[in-house]
C-alpha cells in the first residue's frame, strides 16, 4: 500500500478515500434518525399492551388504536428513509412530529416522565434528519455509512436498546423501588455465602475430578471401579437429591444406630452440606473432562517420560498434567459458573437465616412482604452480574493461554516460569480454536470485555 | 569408526515379544560392547523398534532377558519390584523417538534439565552449564530459550539427543531418528548422531535406513527379518558381500 492512499484516515474509517468522496456527509445522521424511529416504532408496539393494561384509568380503544398506528407510522418512516426516494425524509419529519404531538396532548401519556422520554426521542430524531438531510434519498450512501460504524458500537447500541426497553418495561410495572431500596443489602449479604459455596465447592470438585480422571485412566480394577461408581452414581441422581440426602438423612443413620456422637457428626450445616453435594456432583461430571484433558496430551508425551525413568508420579506432575492443564481449564471454568448458579438450590436447605446464600434470603423477605417480583429479580440481576464479572474473567484466562501460540517469538522467555502454555505436537485439538482467537483479536477484545 | 573395547554394555538374551499372537521378536541374542555403534535395519514389521524398546522396557518382553550396563531385567509380567529396576535401568539406556517428543511446554534448556532435574535430584543450577554445554554440543547454544513449536524438526531431534545425552547414559538407542523428517533436515541430525561416536565414544544402537550413515559409523549391521536376525556383520560384509538373498534384496531396494 503506498504512503498517499490515506495518510489521515487510517484510525477513522476502513474504506478507501474514493468512496469517501462519494459519501454525503450527513449519511451517518440519515442513518441514526432511521434506527431511532425504528426503535421508537418498535418501543412503542411492544408497549401498547403493557400500557394498556398499566394504566390508572382504562384507555379508550381509540386511543390504543390511534397510539399502535403512530408506531406502524414510525417504522414505515424509518423504514422509507432507507429507499432511494428523496421524499422519505419529509414523511420521517412528518411522523415524528405527529406522534410527539399526540403523546404530548394529555390523553396519550400517563406520566411527566413519559412526556420527557418521548420529546427526547422526537428532538434527537429532528436534529439528526436535520443532519442527514444531503443524503435524503440516497441508500447506498446509508450502506456505505453503516459500514464506517464498527460492529461493537452497533452491539453496544442494541445492548443499550434491550436495558432500555427492560428498564423500561419494569418501570411501567410499578415496582417497590423503595422495598427494594430497604432489603437490597440483606439480599445482597448472601453474595458472600454463594461465592464461598461455590469457591469451596470447586476446590473439591477439582480433587475428585483430578481423581476420578486418574482413576478413570488406571489399570488398577479398584481405582477403576471406585471412580466408575463415583461418577455414575453422582451423574445419574439428580443434584437436589444428593443435597437433601446429605443434609436431610445422613442424620438418621445416627438416629437408627441410636448414637449420639454419629448424630453429631452427620447432622451438616447447609454450607457444609452445600460444599459437599455440590463439590461430589460437579466432581463428576468434570471427571470427565479431565480425563479427556490428560488423554489429550499425546501418548509420546509419556513414553518420552518413561525413558528419562520418571515415576509414575513424576511424569504426571511434570509432563502430563501441565499440558492437559491447557485443555482442562476452559470447560472447568464454564463448570464453575454453571455452579455458581446452582448453588441456589443450597437455598432449600437449612433454616440459619443469619448464613443464607442470596436466593433463600430472596425468598424469604419477598414472601414475608410479598414482594416476589422485587426479590427474585434482584436475586437473578445479582447472579447475573455474579456469573458475568467470572465470565469476563474466563475469556479473558482463555485468550491468555491460546496466546500462548503465537507469543513464543514475540516475547522473550526468561527462563523463569518453569510451565509456560504452548502447543504440543499431541494437543493439536486446541489449536483451530486458539488459532479463531487471534484471528478475531483486535476485535473480540473490545466486545467481550464489554459485555 | 570407533574401536568397541569389548565390554558388553548390552545383553540380550533369548528375547522373545509378542502381540496376542503375533510373534514380533523371536528369539534374539545380542550384545553391543561399550563404544560400538550397531546399526539395525530391515523391513518395517521385522521387529526392529520393538527390540529397541524392549531394551528399556518401553515394551516388557514376552521372555527372555535384557542387561543393560549391569542390570539384568527377566522378561515376562511386571511386578512392583521389578518396576523399579525398570527405572534403575532406564538411566543407563537414552532414548531418541522418530517423533521427537520434546515437552512442548518447556524450552530447550528446560527439556534436557528435565531428566537430571526431576529423575536424578539435582540441583538446576547445578545442572545448568552441563545442559547449555550439552545444547551447544548439538548445535543449538542459540536456541535454549525457545520452545519446541519454534524449532524446526531437525532442531527438535537435535535437543531431544540433548535430553537424552543429559542424563549420560551408557548406550543411546535411536529409533528411526530421521524417518519424520523434510529431507534437508536429516543431515544436521545424522551430523551430531556421527560426532557422537566418533567423538564421545557413545555406545549406539541405531534404528535407520540411512544407510550412507551406516556405513561411515556403524561398527555392526544387524538385518533383522520376521523377528530374527538374518544377517549380521561389518558394513563392508553385508553391503559388498552378502550371501543371503532377503539381505540383498532390501539392500537394492534402499540403496
Amino acid at each position: 500500500m503506498s504512503n498517499e492512499t490515506r495518510p489521515e484516515g487510517v484510525g477513522e474509517s476502513r474504506l478507501p478515500r474514493a468512496y469517501d468522496a462519494e459519501v454525503p456527509r450527513g449519511s451517518v445522521f440519515l442513518l441514526l434518525a432511521a434506527w431511532v424511529l425504528l426503535a421508537e416504532g418498535a418501543l412503542i408496539l411492544v408497549f401498547l399492551p403493557v400500557l394498556t393494561f398499566t394504566a390508572e384509568t382504562d384507555i379508550p380503544a381509540g386511543d390504543i388504536a390511534s397510539f399502535g398506528t403512530f408506531g406502524i407510522v414510525c417504522l414505515v418512516a424509518g423504514g422509507l428513509l432507507y429507499m432511494r426516494w428523496a421524499w422519505t425524509w419529509w414523511v420521517a419529519l412528518g411522523a415524528t412530529a405527529a406522534t410527539l404531538a399526540w403523546l404530548i396532548s394529555d390523553r396519550g401519556l400517563t406520566s411527566w416522565a413519559e412526556v420527557y422520554a418521548s420529546g427526547l426521542f422526537a428532538a434527537a430524531v429532528v436534529i439528526l434528519l436535520v443532519l442527514g438531510r444531503r443524503a435524503a434519498g440516497r441508500p447506498e450512501a446509508m450502506a456505505l455509512a453503516s459500514a464506517r460504524i464498527p460492529f461493537r458500537v452497533k452491539l453496544t447500541a442494541v445492548w443499550i436498546a434491550i436495558f432500555l426497553m427492560i428498564a423500561l418495561f419494569l418501570a411501567l410495572v410499578d415496582l417497590d423501588t423503595a422495598w427494594i431500596k430497604e432489603n437490597y443489602e440483606y439480599i445482597a449479604g448472601g453474595l458472600l455465602f454463594t461465592i464461598f459455596l461455590a469457591i469451596g465447592a470447586i476446590i473439591l470438585a477439582v480433587v475428585l475430578a483430578l481423581l476420578g480422571a486418574l482413576g478413570r485412566l488406571s489399570k488398577n480394577p479398584v481405582a477403576y471401579g471406585v471412580s466408575g461408581f463415583y461418577t455414575s452414581f453422582f451423574r445419574g441422581t439428580p443434584l437436589i437429591v444428593q443435597l437433601f440426602l446429605i443434609y436431610n438423612a445422613l442424620p438418621q443413620i445416627g438416629q437408627n444406630l441410636e448414637r449420639i456422637s454419629l448424630i453429631n457428626i452427620l447432622t451438616l450445616t447447609a454450607f457444609q452440606a452445600g460444599v459437599i453435594g455440590l463439590g461430589f456432583n460437579y466432581g463428576a461430571y468434570m471427571t470427565e473432562i479431565f480425563r479427556a484433558g490428560i488423554q489429550s496430551v499425546g501418548h509420546g508425551q509419556a513414553e518420552a517420560a518413561d525413558a528419562l525413568g520418571m515415576s509414575y508420579a513424576q511424569r504426571m506432575r511434570r509432563v502430563v498434567l501441565p499440558q492437559a492443564t491447557r485443555v482442562i481449564i476452559p470447560p472447568t471454568g464454564n463448570e464453575f459458573i454453571a455452579m455458581m448458579k446452582d448453588t441456589a438450590l443450597v437455598g432449600f436447605l437449612g433454616v440459619e437465616l443469619a448464613r443464607a446464600e442470596l436466593f433463600r434470603r430472596a425468598n424469604l423477605v419477598g414472601n414475608q412482604d410479598l414482594r416476589r417480583l422485587e426479590s427474585l429479580i434482584v436475586a437473578a440481576a445479582m447472579y447475573w452480574a455474579l456469573t458475568a464479572v467470572f465470565t469476563y474473567f474466563q475469556s479473558r484466562l482463555e485468550r491468555r493461554m491460546s496466546k500462548g501460540y503465537v507469543r513464543g517469538e514475540v516475547r522473550q522467555v526468561t527462563g523463569q516460569k518453569r510451565f509456560q502454555f504452548l502447543p504440543g505436537h499431541a494437543g493439536g485439538g486446541g489449536g483451530g480454536a486458539g488459532g479463531v482467537v487471534i484471528t478475531g483479536e483486535g476485535e473480540d477484545t473490545e466486545t467481550e470485555g464489554m459485555l | 569408526m570407533t574401536v568397541p573395547t569389548g565390554e558388553a554394555v548390552v545383553k540380550v538374551e533369548g528375547l522373545r515379544k509378542r502381540f496376542g499372537a503375533l510373534e514380533v521378536l523371536r528369539d534374539i541374542d545380542m550384545e553391543v560392547d561399550r563404544g560400538e555403534v550397531v546399526v539395525i535395519f530391515g523391513r518395517s514389521g521385522s521387529g526392529k523398534s520393538t527390540l529397541l524398546r524392549c531394551i528399556n522396557f518401553l515394551e516388557d518382553p514376552t521372555e527372555g532377558s535384557i542387561e543393560v550396563a549391569g542390570i539384568r531385567m527377566e522378561g515376562g509380567h511386571r511386578t512392583r519390584r521389578k518396576r523399579e529396576q525398570i527405572r534403575k535401568l532406564r538411566l543407563h539406556a537414552g532414548m531418541v523417538f522418530q517423533q521427537f517428543n520434546l515437552f512442548p511446554h518447556m524450552t530447550a534448556l528446560q527439556n534436557v534439565m528435565e531428566g537430571p532435574v526431576t529423575v536424578k535430584g539435582m540441583k538446576p543450577d547445578t545442572i545448568r552449564p552441563m545442559a547449555v554445554a550439552i545444547l551447544e554440543k548439538v548445535g543449538l547454544g542459540d536456541k535454549a530459550d525457545q520452545y519446541p513449536i519454534r524449532l524446526s524438526g531437525g532442531q527438535q531431534q537435535r535437543v531431544a539427543i540433548a535430553r537424552a545425552l543429559a542424563m549420560e547414559p551408557d548406550v543411546m538407542l535411536f529409533d528411526e531418528p530421521t524417518s519424520a523428517l523434510d529431507p534437508e533436515l536429516i543431515g544436521e541430525v545424522l551430523t551430531v548422531m556421527k560426532s557422537l561416536a566418533t567423538d564421545m565414544h557413545m555406545t549406539m544402537m541405531v534404528v535407520t535406513h540411512e544407510m550412507g550413515f551406516a556405513r561411515e559409523v556403524a561398527n555392526r549391521l544387524c538385518f533383522f527379518h520376521d523377528g530374527v536376525i538374518l544377517e549380521q556383520g561389518t558394513p563392508d560384509e553385508l553391503f559388498d558381500n552378502t550371501r543371503n538373498p532377503e539381505t540383498r534384496r532390501f539392500l537394492d531396494a534402499v540403496l
